[in-house]
């Protein structure tokens, strides 16, 4: 430390130095604040460096303290609050620790919190531009606040979220909207800008299969169409198939249904007003007479050696036994006749006709 | 089919009644099914009478 005497007493040579004028020249002594700005500035500060000090609740008679410039920083930051605070620079100094309050026009533009809580980010206007929170409870959190590209959540809970750009790593939340969403998934669904795409399959897209093809198609374990082709089927059966021509023009007896079914059957009313109730391959019926029908096929039979069965329902009002016979037979027709026993001919209700041939 | 097909059968008349699977029209079915040769004619069939206790005295008519 250095003092400036007041240069005002003076002594003359060999003369009497006076209490009086001694106390004048210490009561005038003093320190400069021009003294201090003629010093040699240090450019850099070390943790050990030493300031003078006027320690807090000690008379102003009091001489000051040294102290690290360590030892003031962590006594400084580790209590008290600041309304005001503002740190523009990185906060490259230790690391800070117990509680802080950092005032609602806070900005912290570089550095590291480890424990955010909730009271110290509700002011909309704090914004970390460049920083990591490693544990943090921010209950809104705007736009403005995360546009600074090194910004990093490394844990925590953001309760609002609104972002219209940035890069969330990992992002764990069990409600909640996230509009405009990009990120990068592990599995079989990406999400760009808010639209959700899924991972391709493997398959082409196309409509497989046809009259002449069959599509051939794998499905994974998720239900996803992995690969679809198409391959030909013979339009040829395999030997032993039932197909119709073995069923109806087979030589093998065993095989041909043909020969066991009708080619032609009717079922009709004889009386008043004759008509067919139904019929397969007959195209009418032509009324002659009293118990005179004849039976027309759709289509004609090859030749007249087929074989035409009749049946038919006694009416009640017919009490004797009834007879119908075939009259004549053409490839075209059949011609049946009804008659009773006792004789005399007569028409039925129900009589029937069904007709076989090879 | 509310029509039939009359035609003279040399000793009386003859009536056609189509079947309901008819799918052609009553001239195509006169054609196949009616002998070469016979006048017919396409009437209702409420011309034809019900009443069929005299069926073997009907006659055909021009």
């Amino acid at each position: 430390m250095a003092t400036i005497l007041n240069r005002t007493q003076t002594f003359a040579t060999n003369g009497t130095v006076t209490a009086a004028g001694l106390h004048n020249l210490i009561d005038d002594t003093g320190i400069y604040a021009g003294l201090i700005t003629t010093q040699t500035e240090l450019t850099t500060v070390g943790t050990a460096d030493q300031i003078l000090i006027a320690v807090g609740g000690v008379s102003d008679t009091g001489a000051p303290r040294r102290a690290t410039v360590q030892n003031l920083f962590d006594d400084a930051l580790s209590v008290g609050t600041y309304t005001g605070l503002n740190l523009s620079g990185a906060i490259t100094y230790g690391t800070a620790t117990g509680n802080r309050t950092v005032s609602t026009s806070a900005t912290i533009t570089t550095g590291t919190i480890p424990n955010l809580t909730s009271g110290t980010t509700t002011s909309t206007a704090a914004t970390i531009t460049n920083g990591t929170l490693t544990t943090a409870l921010i209950s809104t959190l705007t736009a403005g606040t995360t546009t600074g590209t090194a910004g990093i959540f490394t844990s925590g809970t953001i309760t609002g979220l609104n972002s219209t750009a940035g890069t969330i790593a990992t992002l764990n939340s069990t409600t909640g909207t996230i509009g405009n969403l990009s990120t990068t998934l592990a599995g079989d669904l990406t999400i760009s800008q808010g639209t959700a795409t899924l991972a391709t399959s493997g398959a082409t897209a196309g409509t497989y299969g046809s009259v002449t093809a069959i599509p051939f198609i794998t499905v994974d374990a998720k239900g996803r169409i992995t690969s679809a082709t198409t391959g030909t089927f013979s339009s040829t059966p395999p030997a032993n198939s039932v197909t119709f021509n073995t069923l109806s023009t087979s030589t093998t007896e065993a095989d041909n249904v043909a020969k066991r079914t009708a080619k032609a059957w009717v079922n009709f009313n004889g009386t008043g007003t004759p008509a067919i109730r139904s019929d397969f391959n007959v195209s009418s019926i032509t009324d002659h007479g009293t118990g005179d029908q004849s039976v027309n096929f759709d289509a004609a039979f090859s030749d007249s050696n087929y074989c035409a069965v009749i049946g038919f329902e006694q009416v009640d009002a017919v009490s004797s036994t009834m007879a119908a016979g075939i009259k004549t037979m053409s490839t075209s027709s059949v011609r049946i006749k009804c008659e009773r026993s006792s004789g005399g001919d007569e028409d039925l209700q129900f009589l029937c006709l069904a007709a076989f041939s090879l | 089919m509310n029509k039939i097909i009359i035609y003279d059968n040399g000793v009386g008349v003859s009536v056609i009644y189509p079947s309901p699977n008819w799918n052609g029209t009553l001239e195509e079915l006169a054609t196949k099914d009616v002998p070469a040769g016979r006048p017919y004619k396409i009437v209702d069939v409420s011309e034809v009478p019900s009443d069929r206790t005299f069926r073997n005295a009907w006659e055909y008519q021009e």
